[in-house]
């Protein structure tokens, strides 16, 4: 009996591990897994940084623009650690969104060390004819104008700053200039929005030393909203038909009578509905 | 007697020890499998995902993630131990920035206002405007207050065999100058109306101009118009355009 309730004991064990696992299983997964998007984006220019979360090395030697991820981690708090030679940058980032970009880019005034910046990523859907674009300021200049075939499409935006509207899919002549002024700080530049998709776009560099840039990502989006219609039937009586239409009026009368007709007929089926429930 | 109920029941309580042991050896074996198992889902996932830069980036990534703390510490370059922790900051959305939204009143220059419902476009092709006549349709493939780009398409039937004239039937006089004003939830803007014309219903498809994303941002009203017959009804759609006439207003 011993050893035979043991043994019957670890099956039960065993039996009840397997069934009750499972069935808590997607809930624990939800709950503790690796479930947020996050790309990190070197952001500074003429560097070579490595890159750690929560202490384990994810890639190094990582240049300006590169991209790394999409990196799985639980929401809350990481530690994302950027070591170049001159300069570690220890960063304390709290992953909240479903999708994240973590970069890693000089501050609007000159600074010995980088900062580093987290934007939540709007993965709404789109209507299946637009893409929707975010312009992001990372770059060591003043607040900016974003001038989209030449008409400021979005204003005055701030180092650490973002701006984000839905736009067409196709190509786009995109400026970056100081706020309420034409010279370019960056571009002209041939800009292509995907429709059906979020494009992202981080100004990093310094316009005194000639390496401002741009980083671009592109993240796929669902369709929101229905298709255009081939018609609009606004209107059925003739009301309003122009001269010498045939029907019209004469032909709604009719059809009036007939309509308050059912609905008298309506009403007495629900008057007679009623008395049988009762 | 009671020494032997003794032994017996240390013995006993032994065997209960032992069986709640394997059952947590059993549990944690299968919790191990699972983590395990989820990591491989997780890390095929993530592959799935889009292009990291290098392969088994992204599964690092998430040992990383799973492990928690500095337990790696593969060496960095210049000893960051004693580099201060500081907060990343949060971006925040420029101070111009604007979240478009549908309409939700029109009001017609004559100072008619009207509710703006949802309407989509049918597999027929149709748009699905309200049958109530004094409620006008947004189509939701459209643009919204505050898009920087195409058209707001707002569809309301001229007329009804049951409700009479709608009160769209303003539409086929209007003119060059009308003004007509939108309201969304947190958003109004003023247009002027550009161009009011009776197009034949066959010029409207779901490639025309009237519909589309691209060019300056514009309001665009349809209703029904021009000749009727018995047979076909409307033989015409009233097309009217207007643009934007001041800013965009934040309520």
């Amino acid at each position: 009996m011993n050893s035979s309730t043991l043994t019957s004991t670890a099956a039960a064990a065993v039996l009840v591990s397997f069934v009750a696992i499972p069935a808590s299983a997607t809930g624990a997964r939800h709950a503790l897994s690796p479930t947020e998007q996050v790309f990190v984006l070197q952001g500074v220019p003429h560097a070579a940084v490595d890159v750690s979360v929560d202490g384990k090395l994810v890639k190094s030697n990582i240049s300006a623009k590169g991209i790394v991820g999409p990196l799985m981690l639980t929401p809350g708090k990481h530690t994302v650690t950027f070591a170049e030679t001159g300069w570690t940058v220890k960063s304390m980032v709290h992953i909240s969104h479903a999708s994240s970009d973590v970069v890693l880019h000089w501050p609007a005034d000159v600074a010995k060390k980088p900062v580093v910046t987290v934007y939540g990523n709007d993965l709404a859907p789109v209507a299946s004819d637009k893409g929707r674009l975010t312009v992001a300021h990372t770059a060591v200049v003043p607040p900016a104008d974003i001038l989209v075939d030449n008409k400021v499409l979005f204003a005055n935006i701030a180092n650490g700053q973002f701006v984000t509207a839905e736009v067409p899919g196709g190509t786009y002549k995109v400026v970056v200039a100081p706020t309420g002024e034409t010279k370019p700080l960056l571009g002209p530049v041939n800009l292509p929005v995907k429709a059906g998709a979020l494009t992202r776009v981080f100004a990093i560099g310094k316009p005194s030393n000639g390496s401002m840039d741009a980083i671009v990502q592109v993240l796929p989006l669902g369709s929101a909203g229905s298709s255009a219609p081939g018609s609009v039937d606004a209107g059925s009586a003739g009301l309003v038909a122009t001269p010498g239409s045939s029907g019209g009026v004469e032909t709604a009368r009719p059809l009036l009578v007939a309509g308050g007709l059912i609905g008298m007929a309506g009403l007495a089926m629900m008057a007679r509905r009623r008395r049988t429930v009762r | 007697m009671t020494q032997d109920t003794g032994r017996h029941g240390s013995y006993r309580s032994r065997q209960v020890w032992l069986g709640v042991l394997a059952m947590a050896v059993v549990a944690a074996a299968v919790a191990v499998a699972w983590v395990v198992h989820a990591s491989g889902t997780g890390s095929l996932l993530t592959l799935g995902v889009s292009t990291p830069q290098s392969p088994g980036l992204a599964s690092r990534g998430h040992e990383a993630a799973a492990g928690g703390g500095p337990t790696g510490g593969v060496a960095t370059r210049s000893g960051n131990h004693h580099v201060a922790l500081t907060p990343a900051g949060v971006a925040q959305a420029a101070p111009s920035q604007v979240d478009s939204e549908r309409p939700q009143t029109i009001t017609l220059s004559s100072g008619t206002t009207m509710r703006v419902r949802v309407s989509s476009t049918a597999s027929t092709g149709d748009l699905e405007i309200p049958v109530n006549i004094k409620q006008a349709g947004w189509w939701d493939g459209g643009s919204k207050l505050g898009d920087p780009f195409g058209a707001i398409v707002v569809a309301a039937h001229v007329d009804s065999f049951t409700q009479g004239l709608g009160r769209f039937a303003e539409l086929l006089s209007m003119h060059s100058g009308d003004r007509i004003h939108l309201d969304s939830a947190h958003l109004a803007q003023t247009y002027i109306v550009v161009s009011a014309h009776l197009v034949p219903k066959t010029s409207i498809s779901s490639t025309s101009s009237v519909f589309s994303a691209r060019g300056r941002a514009r309001l665009v009203l349809i209703t029904c118009g021009g000749p009727y017959t018995r047979a076909g009804g409307y033989q015409s759609n009233m097309v009217v355009v207007a643009v934007p006439d001041g800013n965009l207003v934040s309520q």
